[in-house]
């Protein structure tokens, strides 16, 4: 049976942070914090396309920073070489990124066990070392410059503020079909991977599948935030593209809460946020940001959301004493 | 190619491969007893590396074998404590739980590194430097002979170590069942601690024992991905598989990159890794893994 409460609660803290964040240009001053702003829109996207394979299958991805090098590159080429249009670039990056995805997933997913997550690892590591050093098609480590911001209807999003919107209209719609996902028979089939593989193959659930729909889905958005990066920068490098990097995803949803939309957009907006008051910490802040995660994984494994609903549940058991079980281990964890 | 290039650049391959097998056992240990993957392995070896450059070597000026000992001896010491800090406790949640946390301490590390060691590459003499062997025309650095006599030394120790010590013979049976074990009267989570400390001794002569032949930087903690390649192609928990996986692709590896280009070595290694989990996913001497959870 599904958890009403939990998914009503999930749609309302999701409808509470794009409000949010549809009001806060106006509350913050400076230029430096639209810019975050944009920046935590663009890593909520991706980390809601992490959370199909790592959230709702359970399957180590560490690699996103390849899917998002992939795809910020496919559209900078695109764009500035071949002159597409912005929106037909974006068409040309989900389906190079979808098509690494495939090639990808197919191969190891196909394996249990946890060959997924080295695998990305260095599949990350070996995008990053190909855009560096493919340097007549890529630029090398000048990167590509002069990305096109995106126009719509004759409007060009050339301010940061006009683009943030934009970014925020993509965020809502990519959320609403994310949330729809995880509450389609895939996205349960999803899940059902994720509890218990072997279990899944028993009732004739064919989990490589699935895996690599799950894979597929995290490259689709992966690549809309990598291009959406791209235009929003005007400018890609290599050297962004690292392990960290895809760490810094899989922290996000860690902190946020594995398993949930809105865990992923709160996990991007709060670490993006801390990321940028943490740069003062210089080299400590990567040491900083690793050792909260592990105790944020040791200490409170179902994030932010999972802390949430812990406490709700608290102060319902305090009113109504007699509380589904169900509804108690709705939440998760990693 | 010549026969005395040849011969060159198999050495070299078998040094590297040696190492590679190194850091493949610390992965396969581990994976034996308590069943996730070290995501930070490799950076263990970059610690290692820069213990035994900046600090034992050039700072102190340390001998080669008190070195070798005291990054053996911290490293053990280290394993134990990442046991206790990101396997002990994690142990009722799922591996890739304790694996996240694995990747986590190694970001931590591989910071450190900088933090401590600064951000420039730091080079190191070694026992032999760049001296070389001549036989004939075949010329051969010495330090990549040394490479292979310690690694072969120390395969042996360690196989006398698993056959006839009690602590052996209890790693060995907690690897095949921990329930058996424990219900045999065995401390399962000491000898798990044990491991651990083994794991990143491991490390540490890996780390030692590249320090000299490399520039050590925390580019070095790419060694990891090779060591879980020679896993893949040995056959993964297997741990002849491992050592053998290692040498095959160190020997590879060197002549892939020596006919096409050495820029995309990491790359090569790379589709190596896929082509096996595609063809052979078992391993060269593994058995069917594919199917087994």
């Amino acid at each position: 049976m599904k958890d009403r409460g939990g998914a009503t609660r999930s749609l309302m803290v999701l409808t509470v942070l794009f409000c949010l964040l549809a009001i806060a240009p106006s509350l913050v001053k400076s230029s430096y914090s639209l810019f975050v702003l944009c920046l935590s829109v663009i890593n909520g996207i991706a980390v809601i396309g992490l959370n199909f394979i790592f959230g709702l299958t359970g399957q180590l991805h560490l690699g996103l920073s390849g899917f998002l090098g992939i795809g910020a590159y496919a559209l900078a080429l695109s764009t500035t070489r071949a002159g597409l249009d912005f929106w037909a670039a974006l068409v040309i990056s989900i389906v190079t990124v979808s098509t690494f995805s495939l090639l990808l997933g197919i191969p190891t997913l196909r394996l249990k066990r946890y060959y997924l997550a080295i695998m990305t690892i260095g599949f990350g590591e070996i995008t990053r070392s190909v855009l560096m050093n493919w340097s007549s098609f890529t630029g090398g480590v000048f990167g590509v410059q002069n990305i096109p911001r995106p126009s719509l209807l004759g409007f060009r999003f050339t301010s940061n503020l006009a683009y943030y919107y934009l970014l925020l209209c993509i965020a809502i719609l990519l959320s609403a079909v994310a949330t729809r996902i995880e509450r389609s028979k895939y996205g349960r089939a999803f899940k059902a991977v994720r509890d218990d593989e072997l279990a899944c193959e028993m009732v004739g659930m064919d989990s490589t599948e699935l895996k690599v729909l799950a894979f597929l889905c995290c490259g689709v958005y992966s690549a809309i935030a990598g291009s959406l990066y791209a235009s929003f920068q005007q400018y890609v490098s290599p050297e962004l593209y690292t392990l960290a990097y895809s760490f810094s995803f899989v922290s996000m949803l860690v902190v946020g809460g594995l398993g949930s939309v809105p865990g992923a957009m709160l996990g991007a907006i709060v670490l993006t946020v801390l990321m940028e008051l943490l740069r003062f910490l210089k080299q400590w802040y990567l040491v900083v940001y690793a050792a909260t995660i592990i105790l944020v994984i040791i200490y409170e494994p179902g994030g932010i959301i999972g802390f949430l609903n812990k406490l709700v549940e608290r102060i319902g058991r305090r009113r109504a004493p007699s509380l589904s079980k169900e509804a108690m281990q709705h939440g998760g964890g990693v | 190619m010549a026969l005395s290039v040849l011969v060159q650049q198999l050495i070299s391959g078998l040094a590297m491969g040696c190492i590679y097998s190194l850091v493949a056992l610390g992965y396969t240990f581990i994976w034996n007893a308590v069943g996730i993957v070290n995501l930070a392995q490799g950076d263990f070896v970059t610690v290692a590396a820069f213990l035994y450059a900046a600090t034992f070597s050039n700072h102190l000026k340390w001998g080669f074998v008190p070195a070798l000992i005291a990054v053996m001896a911290v490293m053990a010491l280290f394993g134990m404590g990442t046991e206790r800090v990101v396997y002990h406790p994690l142990q009722g949640a799922h591996p890739r739980t304790v694996m996240l946390s694995t990747l986590a301490l190694g970001i931590l590390l591989s910071n450190m590194d900088i933090i401590l060691w600064g951000p420039y590459p730091v080079t190191t003499r070694g026992p032999f430097g760049q001296d070389i062997i001549r036989f004939g025309d075949v010329s051969i650095m010495q330090h990549h002979v040394f490479i292979i006599v310690v690694t072969l030394v120390l395969l042996f120790l360690q196989h006398l170590f698993f056959q006839k010590t009690t602590i052996g013979k209890v790693m060995r049976a907690v690897a095949q069942d921990r329930e058996a074990a424990t219900l045999m009267g065995i401390e399962t989570g000491q000898t798990i601690a044990v491991t651990f400390a083994y794991s990143s001794a491991l490390a540490g002569i890996a780390g030692v024992l590249l320090a000299p032949a490399f520039m050590v930087s925390v580019d070095l903690g790419s060694v990891g991905l090779k060591g879980f390649a020679s896993c893949v192609i040995g056959g993964f928990g297997h741990i002849t598989g491992a050592t053998f996986g290692g040498i095959l692709l160190g020997i590879a590896e060197v002549f892939v990159s020596s006919f096409l280009s050495s820029r995309y070595r990491d790359a090569i290694v790379f589709v190596i890794l896929v082509a096996f989990l595609l063809l052979r996913p078992q391993g060269v001497l593994g058995r069917k893994v594919g199917e087994s959870l």
